[in-house]
């Protein structure tokens, strides 16, 4: 089979035929693969927020867990009440101290200034055994109130 | 009208109808270009929906300011029939698959050419001549828009096509190669 034809008649050859295709379902099927695509991608959105939220609260919870595990934390509440029954025993030492010093400079026949001296004993010892409950030692105090026959070294 | 950008836009926001102008609008010159690279309806088909998803997964990127994508599809189309013949490489197979390539008209009169031989013809024109070929017979496109397509000047694009027709002539003549 010879042809000798000019260029319109080649295409007008060719032209008998027509390509195959796309069919139909083609559109179909990119329209349906966009939408998996679209479904995919707000799944993915959505997991990776959900599993962003879970690594927050998981360090929040560590977090929260290492600060709660530390074994310093709650010591020096344990170590701070002592601390005023302390300062108060000083307090009330010095007092003591004073007292002696007083009963050392007082005459014997001195009815009064014995009496203020018994009386501020007596207010050490009651802050004293308040102090001993507080602390719950439940110890008896040794303290006696002086005695009228208490010799005073003047 | 609603620009490429714009319609790409609504598409993978969501809107179907974006799409079907879209695909509308570009299916038939992608696909041909497609078709004149593998020569097997098929498969030009499964990469003509590929080229499609692709764009629309990434988008227009640094073409986002250009009036028409078809371009941008065709290129596409064309890197996605470059690597399935890469993955093919084998020739023999290629030919064989021309047989699905063309159908002929119930009409038209083919001078007792069948459709496969028309294939096997057309197959055997070099590749850019082909392709202008096939856009501008079965396409109906113009030299100017076979040109954008291919991102070639006009001038090139009108010399691929007569130089693809001469070609078809000699072969149709029993000329040598």
């Amino acid at each position: 089979m010879r042809y000798e034809q000019a260029p319109e008649e080649i295409e007008r050859l060719l032209g008998a035929f027509i390509p195959i295709g796309p069919s139909n379902a083609a559109e179909a099927r990119i329209a349906a693969a966009t939408w998996r695509c679209r479904r995919n991608r707000r799944v993915a959105w959505w997991a990776g927020g959900i599993a962003a939220a879970a690594a927050a609260g998981a360090c929040f919870v560590f977090s929260a867990w290492i600060s709660g595990a530390r074994p310093s934390a709650p010591a020096p509440a344990a170590v701070a009440s002592p601390a005023p029954a302390t300062e108060d025993l000083g307090i009330m030492k010095a007092e003591l101290a004073a007292i002696r010093e007083m009963c050392d400079v007082i005459p014997v026949e001195k009815r009064d200034m014995r009496e203020e001296i018994d009386a501020k004993l007596n207010a050490c010892l009651q802050r004293l055994e308040s102090l001993e409950k507080s602390l719950g030692s439940g110890r008896e105090s040794s303290w006696r109130p002086l005695a009228e026959h208490v010799v005073v070294n003047v | 009208m609603a620009t490429d950008a714009e319609l790409l836009s609504a598409w993978r926001r969501g809107d179907d109808q974006a799409f079907a102008t879209l695909y509308a609008r570009h299916r038939r010159g992608v696909y041909l270009c497609i078709l004149s690279a593998v020569g097997d309806a098929d498969t030009a088909e499964d990469l003509l929906q590929e080229t499609f998803l692709k764009v629309f997964r990434r988008g227009l990127g640094s073409r986002n300011g250009h009036t028409s994508m078809a371009p941008y599809l065709a290129t596409v189309g064309r890197n996605l029939a470059a690597d399935w013949r890469r993955r093919e490489a084998r020739g023999t197979r290629a030919c064989a698959r021309v047989a699905r390539f063309l159908e002929a008209r119930e009409s038209a009169g083919a001078e007792g050419l069948s459709a496969q031989e028309a294939g096997e013809l057309l197959w055997r024109v070099p590749e850019e001549q082909r392709e202008a070929v096939i856009l501008r017979v079965y396409g109906g496109l113009s030299f100017a828009e076979i040109g954008e397509l291919t991102d070639v000047p006009l001038n090139t694009a009108a010399s691929r096509y007569r130089y693809g027709i001469e070609k078809i002539r000699t072969l149709l003549a029993g000329g040598a190669e």
